[in-house]
């Protein structure tokens, strides 16, 4: 029994390192890969390749909407695996992203013009809506508030990274 | 330039910080190898320096990198006197890793371990400081909240507070955003890699600190060869949700519970003062790094009464304070942590479980989620994906010696990573909302923390039985 054990072990390590080397070779090679790939790229290149469409958009975002903003953030996107809003959040950070109400974060369908509380607005310190209805609706818009109402609307181009003025 | 040497001035105060801590409460061990030493300054260095930054601005100071120097400074002016003393001398002890005498057949063993262990490391620490945070929690969660703690300089951003922001699991315990903030300080900017810096130093830590607890019992290409075990598990390496590199806060939790768990178990046989001052302040740290480690601390507080149960009512008076110890200091420590997470508000989806769930009523209709919970902790342990084979070998070492896995204080080991499992189930079992499946996903990363458990008591079952002669005979 005892030798019969000691085949099973010894034969069950050397399965184990043959593995180890096999998933270190792996990815080592991944990793010369993205090296290769990567070589030279500035950190935003490197996210813009790395991440893509959520970082594009959040790179759009980013250069329409001033540091320090607060943001009203409008999809029925829900993915609770990408957490877009969520990682949206981390990129634009210091501007600050809010849900209308966080009990349920996703409206179905963006809100009519006006339809918005000026004072809840107010009370956000809210000038800019980020509304993303990609596949409903087809919008993907920042919209620049002023005392509650819309002044200016940037359509983005999520994959491209452009964005345009009406 | 000054930027970099902040940067570097906040690794060398942190490792100080954290040697100096382990003079203070556990002289022993400072006397110890460098493994030890190195990785034991680590974790009482994030942790301590974490906790004071934390107390810091609870009581109303402002997190930067100013205010880090000046908190560090006393230790740093103790470890001065003490090199001047002739008290804190580097150890030679890291020439206990190279390879032993003997022949060389002996010697290429041993090499063998430790270039799979450097390739792990290296691969880490490649990934970790030479690509941005590129899963998800790394930012949604945790890299927000050391973004905020950096802008704002503060635990009562308002952006924790208030009910519509944007962010999840606000009252989430902050070691981990603390750190990646403090790196942020140092280096005065929200730098993806930079923050990462930490990650890839826990899990070195951590396989030291494996390393040097098996020395304990073991020869050096015994420990070398377990270590090596652990360090390539794919759960490691490959670039998964929780690896080492990501910017979780996985290992940080798996490497101060280890170090709770294992000194626990030093505790138990040896019945030394250090390994149970050790344990409770890494038992600290992991409370304030995941919610989870409320969870581990309360198992191993189970574990520790069914030892107690076992023992005669003399030697049970003379433990107990100790163990009382274990059980109440980290929560005075963290009165200030428990005071401020009172005050947060999270949603109303975040809200997990309650005691008032634990009814038929509630239970019955998610019983229907017990096989696949079952099965996904199974596929886990039982195939390659992100284990390899390490729990088929647990299984057959534990088969070969059954009497020593299962009587105390080896029993200890086995019970504790049970007991978490049966956690977690349960966790998993009773949460109310319908994304409860991405629990499966991300099962490998939730299952972590009680690898170096099994594997130590793998170690020991391999090396106590007589299942590896070669490996027992070059010290």
């Amino acid at each position: 029994m005892q030798k019969l054990m000691h085949t099973l072990i010894v034969l069950s390590l050397l399965i184990f390192f043959a593995h180890a080397v096999y998933v270190l070779i792996g990815e080592a090679s991944a990793g010369y890969k993205t090296l290769k790939t990567l070589y030279g790229l500035s950190d935003t290149q490197k996210q813009h390749y790395l991440i893509g469409d959520l970082y594009t958009f959040a790179d759009s975002c980013n250069r329409i909407i001033p540091e320090n903003s607060s943001i009203l953030f409008l999809s029925n996107v829900f993915n609770n695996k990408s957490s877009f809003d969520l990682l949206l959040n981390y990129y634009l950070y210091p501007r600050k992203l809010y849900w209308l109400n966080n009990t349920d974060p996703y409206p179905a369908a963006p809100p009519e013009p006006g339809g918005l509380d000026p004072a809840w607005l107010r009370g956000r310190n809210i000038e800019w809506i980020i509304l993303r209805y990609p596949d409903d609706y087809g919008v993907n818009t920042v919209v620049q508030l002023e005392r509650g109402i819309a002044v200016q609307s940037f359509t983005l181009d999520p994959a491209g990274g452009h964005y345009s003025a009406p | 330039m000054i930027a970099l040497f902040k940067y570097g001035y906040l690794i060398a105060a942190i490792f100080i910080a954290g040697d100096v801590v382990n003079t203070l409460c556990c002289k022993e061990t400072f006397k110890s190898s460098f493994p030890l030493r190195f990785s034991v300054a680590y974790a009482l260095g994030t942790g301590t320096l974490g906790l004071l930054i934390f107390y810091l601005s609870y009581g109303g100071g402002t997190i930067n990198f100013k205010n880090t120097f000046f908190l560090s400074l006393p230790f740093i002016a103790y470890f001065i006197y003490a090199t001047i003393k002739g008290r804190a001398r580097l150890h030679s002890g890291m020439a206990s890793v190279k390879p032993s005498g003997g022949s060389f057949r002996n010697g290429i063993v041993e090499y063998f371990f430790i270039i799979l262990i450097l390739a792990s490391v290296s691969i880490i620490t490649f990934r970790a400081l030479y690509l941005p945070k590129h899963m998800a929690d790394d930012r949604a969660q945790w890299g927000i909240k050391a973004k905020i703690l950096y802008h704002e300089g503060t635990i009562y951003a308002d952006d924790f507070f208030h009910p519509e922001r944007v962010l999840y699991h606000a009252s989430y315990p902050p070691l981990v955003p603390l750190l990646e903030s403090l790196f942020y300080g140092a280096l005065e900017t929200m730098n993806d890699r930079a923050g990462k810096m930490p990650f890839p130093l826990f899990f070195f830590s951590l396989l030291l600190f494996f390393y040097a607890s098996q020395r304990r019992f073991a020869t050096r290409r015994h420990a070398l060869m377990c270590t090596a075990m652990m360090a390539v598990l794919p759960i490691f390496v490959t670039d998964v949700h929780g690896n080492p590199s990501s910017g979780y806060a996985d290992i940080p939790l798996t490497f101060y519970y280890t170090i709770a768990a294992f000194s626990l178990f030093s505790w138990i046989k040896d019945r030394q003062r250090e390994d149970i001052l050790l344990a409770t302040v890494c038992i600290t740290f992991a409370i304030f790094t995941k919610r989870e480690g409320l969870v581990l601390w309360g198992t191993a507080i189970l574990a520790l009464l069914l030892y107690f149960l076992r023992m005669h009512r003399s030697r049970f008076l003379k433990k107990a304070f100790s163990g009382a110890i274990f059980a109440l200091v980290p929560l005075i420590l963290l009165i200030p942590w428990f005071h401020f997470q009172s005050t947060l508000n999270p949603g109303p989806w975040e809200q997990d479980f309650q005691l008032p769930h634990l009814t038929g009523a509630y239970l019955y209709p998610l019983l229907h989620r017990v096989p696949p919970i079952l099965l996904s902790i199974l596929n886990e342990f039982l195939t390659v994906r992100s284990f390899s084979i390490a729990g088929v070998i647990f299984l057959i070492a534990a088969a070969a010696s059954p009497k020593a896995s299962l009587s105390f204080p080896h029993a200890f080991l086995i019970l504790l990573p049970l007991a978490n499992i049966c956690a977690l189930f349960a966790a998993i079992l009773m949460y109310p909302w319908p994304w409860w499946r991405n629990f499966l996903h991300d099962m490998p990363r939730l299952l972590v923390v009680n690898v170096p458990l099994i594997m130590y008591s793998m170690s020991i079952l391999l090396y106590r039985g007589t299942m590896l002669k070669p490996f027992r005979q070059v010290q």
